[in-house]
């Protein structure tokens, strides 16, 4: 009985913490589109919006850099930007657990305005 | 031990299944919002005349949330275009003097495409109804805004003062003409053409603003354009004035001769009412010029 208790709670907080970070993964890249958008920051500053908004396990360990994939493409007023950020869904979980996607990934693309 | 967790394990599993579907809800909630917000203000953005702001919801809501992954996110009815009131926060849909977009992205039964829960079909819920409503404000032009709509009987510059106000430095009985805080005049040209129309206005004079500048007008009305490139220095209270001069050079598409007049003359001069926003009624920028929506709701 325990260990389906366990299996049961694991893979709730296994997909809870994946969801989130997805989520907020999402968010980030939001952000850094619109402020792609609206001329706020350029592609190397969007790309750090999407990174600095990830929860710290996803960004914690040193080879953090080497996983997390942020790109950023700016353009003129009245074409589109695009700000993306993924990494292997390893990051965003806790458990080796199937089954899970290969990576978290969000991608948002919005007008240039200014 | 045993019959405990037995009878425990359905409410566990109802428990887990619960807080998985919230979890995925809440980020497939979050992606309708994001791709909402997208068109919402790209679509604001082509609320000029002779654009298509639904076809542009349409286009980036595909950008974010392709049709082939997530089906029909946006149905055209979704599209609405109206009017934001700023001080009251309020959206009216409607066709003329329209300022914003209204846009519910959707993924539910009736577009084919609701959420798809994971869990829920354990518990006789295969898949719910999301929507992400995002009202965007058109970005306000920067150098155009309205004073009439009616049809003037030609196109025309206009000269037309104003009273002097208290911070123009100059007597009230006196007459002032309108430019912004850096001293670009805004003077008043009339369309008479009911189309978006390029007009063409010549300075004639003084000679070191000679020469051309040209704006865009949506349609037929009367309208104040900030000059571009001319900084005039405000004239000293009872001090001399310097005059500047405009004419109509010509219009784009061209209109009958007897529809332009590139004959006469619309004389301002340097006594200034300044205003940080043009006078009249904002006009939307129109898509092509560098300025921002705002996503109001």
């Amino acid at each position: 009985m325990l260990p389906l208790f366990l299996v049961m709670m694991c893979g709730t907080l296994q997909y809870g913490v994946l969801f989130y970070t997805w989520n907020v993964a999402l968010n980030g890249a939001r952000n850094a589109a619109r402020s792609l958008a609206v001329g706020k920051v350029n592609a190397e500053g969007a790309e750090t919006i999407m990174v600095d908004a990830l929860p710290a396990w996803v960004t914690a360990d040193p080879d953090a850099e080497d996983d997390i994939d942020a790109s950023a493409t700016d353009n003129v007023v009245g074409s589109d930007v695009t700000a993306q950020i993924t990494f292997p869904s390893s990051r965003a979980t806790f458990l080796p657990l199937a089954p899970m996607p290969a990576n978290v990934s969000a991608t948002v693309r919005m007008v240039k305005e200014a | 031990m045993a019959p405990m967790f037995a009878l425990a394990l359905p409410v566990l599993t109802a428990g887990i299944g619960f807080t998985v579907d919230s979890a995925s809800i809440r980020l497939a909630q979050a992606r309708l919002q994001v791709a909402a917000d997208a068109a919402a203000a790209a679509a604001a953005r082509r609320l000029d005349a002779g654009s298509n702001p639904a076809t542009e919801a349409q286009r980036v809501v595909e950008l974010n949330m392709p049709a082939e992954s997530y089906g029909t996110v946006l149905a055209s009815s979704d599209i609405v275009g109206g009017n934001w009131n700023n001080s009251t926060r309020v959206f009216t849909a409607t066709n003329s003097n329209r300022n914003a977009v209204r846009i519910t992205a959707r993924q539910a039964a009736a577009n084919g495409n609701a959420h798809e829960l994971i869990f829920g079909s354990v518990f006789g819920f295969d898949s719910i109804d999301l929507a992400a409503t995002a009202t965007a404000l058109c970005p306000t032009h920067p150098s155009l805004s309205l004073i009439s709509s009616g049809t003037p009987s030609r196109i025309a510059v206009v000269t037309m003062g104003n009273p002097c106000s208290a911070g123009s430095g100059h007597a009230s009985n006196l007459t002032c003409y309108w430019a912004t805080p850096d001293g670009n005049p805004i003077v008043r040209v009339d369309n008479w053409n009911p189309g978006v129309t390029t007009i063409t206005v010549r300075i004639t004079s003084p000679t070191q603003f000679a020469g051309t500048f040209a704006f865009t007008a949506p349609g037929a009305g009367q309208f104040w354009v900030m000059v571009p490139n001319v900084r005039l220095t405000p004239a000293l209270p009872n001090g001399s004035t310097t005059n500047i001069v405009f004419r109509i050079q010509s219009s784009s598409p061209t209109v009958p001769a007897t529809r332009i007049n590139t004959t006469g003359t619309a004389t301002y001069n340097n006594r200034l009412n300044t205003s940080a926003s043009l006078p009249g009624t904002a006009l939307c920028a129109f898509s092509n010029v560098a300025a921002v929506s705002r996503i109001v709701n």
